[in-house]
């Protein structure tokens, strides 16, 4: 189906077939559908911003994106946290064109108009000018609704949108085992790194709601060479992979990775922190976390993360656990940036704080041994997409089809759980979801 | 003493550096990666970090900071023999074609009798099967180098690559 000028919902409606497992490639290609998206998902659903440790102070600021629009994190002079367009109400300049910093206000380069860090006008080139015959305050920065939850920040431009705890849902339960786990919550470790896939915003988003069957092929050398060496690993990730949860609730779709029953609890965590995740979480969230040797999530419709152990030499390197956060910002319809933070619990110890980091890096990111090979992959899956009778085939996600009838029976968590990191359930009901918001019905 | 105002090294040993880091570059380019890895001290601490951008007096620290590459000899080993074998990654399956150009470089003395500091600026051309649009990505280097019998070992790397958002899909390279 080829449809030249725009496209209707039911239309869009038929991209995502439900009932066979499979959506259409244009998902990934259609500049007008890409356009669709920017409107229909970027300007009405709560997007994520940053986490509150990225601005702990009066002044402090980040510059940040949601969908196509530069905005700006800031918590102002009275301690709230607010997000303001970056765009001078005036000409529409950059009022803030630094990655960081601390200010009372922001000043746009081009005819010297002051805001406050609250995003209110406080000076014109030359106020008198106007003669009393403009209301200063219409000319304010326009502000996002913002909302927060265990630290990480969020904002949506539409007023009529559910508040963001209603919007989260039962996704805040998982949220909970990764970000809320010690009483101080997360630390971000540095500035986010950015880098430019070449492909669709949203295979990422699938890849981490997630797509258990790609880590074996893509990612098992470096589990083999990292891990325990030889086979040994590769299988053990392998059978873990086919055997662990999938979970599905409210906007969020991920897995929680379980190591064999013979494999000690905690790999990698310091026991004294340990004993703060049981007072801070629940039983039931305590468990899934106990064993979990990889949790690979997606938040509607561009906030993933990940989590798991990492040692590049088991024998010489102990254990060490890495969180990281990414937003896949949509640029157009074949090309991404992606923004990665790297956390770690406030309490963590500043010797636990590198070594995570390094874990991080030497993994998840632009040079990280599992993402240089992902970006590989995406990238040709775009180039397969884009021809003309390519474009007329489908994507395929029809484990689905033996898995999304028997879920877990007594899965202990909120939402709906399948038993295999191979289901595909879940990764597909990420596009599920992008087409209820695609059609209005989101 | 401060290596930006320790004095240069000789012409002799000067030559010698240039020779290094001239054959060090061609090794990253045509992924001889064990043979790079043969040039690291054993504790050596490898880092790239990436440019950013502050107004003016509005710098601030923000966590403990994540540079994009922090290793050392066990991870940088991991790193090449992925890297450096065809069949281990997605990445450089086919192999990639690369060019390193190595260029300004300054040699000077440390305390330290066998050691000396070089910094260097570094073009990387790369090109891959699936795209044929070259990527272009400039570094400056700051190395630490332990003057040995054979020739020099790396025992720091202090780099930082030009680019605040990188304009690839990926690193599946060394600086």
């Amino acid at each position: 189906m080829r449809v030249e000028h725009g496209w209707q919902p039911s239309e869009i409606e038929r991209l995502v077939d439900i009932e066979n497992a499979t959506a259409s490639r244009l998902i990934f290609t259609d500049e007008t559908l890409f356009r669709l998206e920017l409107q229909r998902i970027f300007a009405r659903t709560w997007l994520y911003i940053g986490h509150e440790s990225e601005i702990p102070h009066k002044g402090d600021y980040v510059t940040r994106k949601m969908g196509n629009d530069p905005v700006i994190l800031v918590r102002d002079q009275a301690g709230r946290v607010r997000v303001l367009l970056n765009s001078c109400t005036h000409r529409a300049t950059l009022v803030c064109r630094a990655d960081a910093g601390n200010a009372r206000g922001f000043t746009c380069p081009y005819h010297g108009w002051v805001y406050g860090s609250d995003g209110a006008l406080v000076a014109t080139a030359e106020d008198e000018t106007y003669g009393g015959k403009v209301n200063f305050r219409s000319l304010d920065l326009p502000q996002a609704r913002v909302g927060s939850y265990a630290g990480l920040v969020f904002a949506t431009w539409n007023h009529d949108a559910p508040p963001l705890d209603e919007h989260l849902g039962d996704a805040r339960w998982y949220l909970d085992i990764m970000f809320g786990h010690t009483p101080k919550g997360m630390t971000v470790l540095g500035l986010p790194h950015r880098w430019t896939p070449t492909n669709n915003w949203k295979l990422g988003p699938m890849n981490f709601a997630a797509d258990g069957p790609h880590a074996v092929k893509v990612h098992g050398p470096i589990v083999d060479a990292t891990l325990v060496g030889g086979n040994g690993a590769r299988a053990m990730i392998h059978k873990a992979l086919l055997e662990s949860p999938s979970v599905t609730a409210g906007p969020y779709n991920g897995i929680w990775t379980q190591g064999p029953a013979e494999m000690p609890e905690w790999m990698g965590h310091e026991p004294e922190l340990v004993e703060l995740y049981r007072k801070t979480l629940k039983p039931a969230q305590f468990d899934l976390f106990r064993r979990c040797i990889a949790s690979v999530g997606t938040v509607f419709p561009n906030f993933s993360w990940v989590y798991g152990p990492v040692s590049f030499d088991m024998r010489t390197d102990p254990l060490v656990n890495f969180f990281a956060i990414r937003v896949w910002q949509p640029v157009s319809a074949g090309r991404t940036e992606i923004w990665n933070w790297f956390l770690i619990e406030e309490e963590a110890s500043e010797d636990v704080k590198q070594r995570a980091m390094r874990a991080g890096v030497r993994t998840f990111t632009a040079g990280g041994t599992f993402d240089q090979d992902d970006a590989e992959a995406w990238h040709s899956i775009q180039r397969g997409c884009e021809g003309e009778i390519s474009c007329t085939q489908d994507v395929n996600f029809q484990v689905a089809l033996n898995y999304r009838d028997r879920p877990i029976a007594d899965w202990a968590g909120p939402g709906v759980a399948y038993p295999s990191n191979y289901c595909e359930v879940t990764e597909f009901n990420n596009l599920v979801q992008w087409r209820a918001y695609m059609t209005g019905a989101g | 003493m401060s290596t930006q105002t320790a004095p240069r090294v000789d012409d002799a040993l000067y030559r010698r550096v240039c020779e290094f880091y001239y054959d060090e570059a061609d090794l990253l380019a045509t992924r001889q990666l064990s043979q790079w890895f043969a040039l690291l001290a054993d504790d050596i601490h490898y880092r790239v970090g990436f440019p950013e951008f502050y107004e003016h007096g509005t710098r601030r620290q923000v966590g403990i900071g994540n540079p994009y590459f922090d290793d050392d000899h066990t991870s940088l080993k991991v790193r090449v023999q992925l890297l450096g074998n065809p069949t281990l990654t997605t990445a450089e399956h086919p192999a990639n074609v690369y060019n390193y150009f190595v260029s300004n470089v300054r040699a000077r003395g440390t305390d330290t009798a066998d050691e000396i500091d070089v910094d260097t600026r570094l073009l990387i051309y790369r090109v891959r099967a699936s795209e044929p649009v070259p990527y272009i990505l400039g570094a400056r280097r700051r190395d630490r180098l332990r003057i040995v019998d054979d020739g020099f070992r790396i025992a720091r790397r202090e780099a930082s690559i030009d680019q605040a958002i990188i304009q690839a899909p990926n690193m599946s390279f060394l600086i």
